[in-house]
């Protein structure tokens, strides 16, 4: 790896775009409060003896591991992917976010059609910009889709859809 | 005789017409994947893992391995037209694929692709053909000691060869761990980490953390990206490399595709370790090593070829070990569990249908490969106009409906949602999220064979040592943490002497050089903390 070209391998990786310097000690006190924490709760749990470990024996091993190796930590070297800047838009993120935690509250209560073409009109217009028209289109088409390859190709069972059961008159 | 019947059997259940179909839908999302930038194998499988749930166990995993290998040989497209790789392996292809792109020769740079993906693809189906049994064979007679051991060197082993620092891949591995913890313990049943809610009782689930870690957090990942499509600028011209590009390239398939075989045999290796070897040594080798990264066709070609091979290889350790060398395989790993099979040396012999019907499906899969990368390149191509932005939006909502299916769970969503964020925060951090899976998958055999490896003992770890091959892998391990610690020190001395000499050269300057200044506050830590590291 060394011996190639680093400007094509650092970023055309996609791994290692120009950031400004980063700081070590924030992520060995992030890590080291977990490890830390880890541990106690291992304790907590009871560590047995070597010749028959306990539940927390385990867990201790692990805790140690995250302790341990947040001391070793120290800023990404060239070759390293940095830490990136977050996006100056953070709404993009935000409201990707929200509406998957919305889809997800929606689907357990009322199935699979509403939330679905929901979503997919929200993230296609507001997400990948499309036109309204497309947009409608395009999810009404992947709704139908999705929901005739689901509830009647694969029959796989899904919460109750009060609008699939209009459809079929059973509602 | 039985060895014989078996493969047969093998060619028998990858000829049927049901598997053909699966295995030509494999191979083609993971060409198709492969050109995307930004949707990974990794990220494919993740998404699929739920749909498998409903069919057949060889056609499951037969389609989920068709998209591994073909996104190996997909991610070359775009390294070659555009520079960007279309996934890890395929970052070497840049170096000189590129460069031969702009000397209007993408099409024999896409030709020797193929060709050499074939070639090493095919001999590592036959080296795993070989080899897979007499590894078997030997693994049925490991015990809780060796399995340790072995997942502990897989673990030390990711964390090594990754791109970001061992520390930082140590971390994530730890995470890994810990998560694998949370739920009942397997042998008192007491409750660990499960904050009194009866959903984590039953422990985290591996699909949901995989596809929220690999699936929405790389979608979330990308939403900051552009929502556009990509234009091609280089013509494609004729794909068949000329008689003196074979003949130039020949030796270089050939070392590539022998290289990658043994690489990808190794815990921790497979595809990204084998192509960046293959490199090196392709360059070490040459007689004019200033040709490469600048269109060398023995660049492209002897990489491409390792690549494959080591994808094809690193099967070997997860059908015979039932240890996953890598997180693609992780990924294949928990396909096999969710239909309810346990890899290791009895699935041979347990399952040979799935066993053989897999490797046999390689074959007629890097078969379909060469077509796809050579006559229908064309088409491959124009995906690239569609914007990542779109096929996110129906990805994630495939994948939570998905996660759902297979356990009629909304908290499995939720997980998804939860390891999203943590994969979507981690990446731009810096960190990696595989050894994170990678430990997760392999938390489990870690804790149950060590805990019985010392009940078997009495508590005492001599038992790791007196065991010829555990003390075999232990003498492995010493030598791999010798030669990190030494590389590591070696580093840590380059970077504090460079760090001296910048520091020595820009007090005499004649002030803040451009490019110089904002780094300075890095510098000396970097030369202070790396020490530890590698």
């Amino acid at each position: 790896m060394s011996d190639a070209p680093t400007e094509t391998a650092g970023t055309e990786a996609g791994t290692a775009p120009a950031q400004p310097s980063e700081r070590a000690w924030p992520h060995r006190l992030a890590w080291g409060v977990f490890g830390a924490l880890v541990i106690i709760g291992s304790i907590d749990l009871g560590l047995g003896e070597l010749r028959e470990p306990g539940p927390g024996f385990w867990p201790l091993v692990s805790g140690l591991m995250i302790l341990l190796a947040s001391f070793t930590l120290r800023p990404p070297k060239n070759d390293e992917p940095r830490p990136e800047t977050f996006s100056n838009n953070p709404w993009r993120l935000v409201s990707a976010l929200v509406s998957v935690a919305a889809f997800i509250a929606a689907f357990a209560a009322v199935g699979l059609v509403l939330p679905v073409l929901a979503l997919l009109v929200l993230w296609f217009r507001a997400l990948a910009g499309m036109r309204w028209w497309t947009t409608l289109l395009t999810a009404v088409v992947v709704t139908a889709a999705l929901t005739v390859g689901l509830v009647y190709g694969l029959a796989v069972p899904l919460p109750s859809d009060p609008l699939i059961a209009l459809l079929e008159g059973t509602g | 005789m039985d060895h014989l019947d078996s493969v047969v059997q093998g060619i028998q259940v990858a000829l049927q017409p049901g598997n053909l179909v699966f295995v030509a839908l494999g191979v083609f999302i993971g060409t198709l994947i492969g050109v995307l930038p930004g949707l990974g194998p990794t990220a494919t499988i993740a998404l699929l893992l739920p749909l498998t749930y409903v069919l057949e166990p060889a056609t499951a995993i037969i389609l989920l391995a068709g998209i591994y290998y073909g996104s190996v040989y997909g991610g070359t497209i775009t390294s070659v037209l555009l520079r960007i790789p279309g996934e890890a392996s395929s970052v070497v292809t840049t170096f000189d694929g590129y460069p031969m792109a702009q000397q209007g020769r993408a099409g024999p740079a896409l030709g020797i692709a193929a060709v050499g993906s074939f070639a090493g693809g095919m001999t590592a189906t036959v080296v795993l053909v070989l080899l897979a049994p007499m590894l078997a064979g030997v693994a049925l007679s490991f015990g809780p000691p060796e399995y340790t051991l072995i997942a502990l060197t897989g673990i030390l082993l990711v964390a090594w060869m990754g791109n970001v620092s061992v520390g930082r891949a140590l971390i994530a591995a730890g995470l890994g761990l810990m998560l694998a913890t949370v739920g009942l313990d397997p042998i008192s049943g007491e409750p660990r980490f499960t904050f009194e809610s009866t959903s984590m009782l039953a422990g985290l689930d591996f699909i949901p953390i995989a596809m929220g870690l690999f699936g929405l957090g790389e979608v979330l990942y990308n939403i900051d990206k552009s929502p556009t499509g990509t234009k091609i600028k280089h013509k494609i011209g004729r794909i068949w490399p000329t008689r003196s590009d074979f003949k130039q390239a020949a030796p270089s398939l050939a070392r590539g595709t022998v290289l990658g075989s043994l690489l990808g045999l190794l815990p921790g290796g497979g595809s990204v370790v084998s192509s960046m070897s293959s490199y090196v040594v392709e360059k070490r080798r040459a007689k004019d090593p200033s040709r490469f990264g600048k269109g060398a066709i023995e660049g492209v070609a002897g990489p491409e070829a390792a690549s494959n091979a080591g994808s094809t290889t690193a099967f070997v350790p997860l059908l015979t070990l039932g240890i996953p060398p890598n997180v693609v395989l992780a990924l294949l790993y928990g396909a096999l569990l969710i239909q309810g099979i346990t890899p290791g040396p009895t699935l041979m012999t347990d399952r040979p249908e799935v066993f053989w019907g897999v490797i046999a499906s390689m074959f007629v899969g890097n078969v379909l490969l060469l077509l796809f990368n050579t006559a229908l390149i064309g088409a491959f191509v124009q995906v690239l106009r569609i914007p990542i932005t779109i096929l996110s939006t129906v990805a994630v909502v495939v994948m939570l409906i998905g996660v759902y299916t297979v356990q009629n769970r909304v908290f499995d969503m939720v997980v998804v949602l939860v390891f999203g964020l943590v994969g979507y925060a981690l990446r731009k951090f810096g960190y990696e999220v595989g050894p994170l899976v990678l430990a997760f998958i392999l938390g489990g055999i870690l804790e149950t064979s060590l805990r019985q490896s010392l009940l078997i003992s009495g508590g005492d770890f001599a038992v790791f040592v007196t065991r010829p091959v555990s003390s075999g892998i232990l003498a492995v391990i010493a030598v791999l943490v010798l030669v990190v610690v030494g590389r590591t020190w070696l580093t840590s001395r380059r970077v504090a002497n460079t760090v001296t000499e910048s520091e020595s050269e820009s007090e005499s300057g004649s002030g803040a050089v451009s490019g110089a200044e904002p780094e300075s506050g890095s510098e000396p830590e970097s030369g202070s903390g790396s020490g530890s590291e590698r």
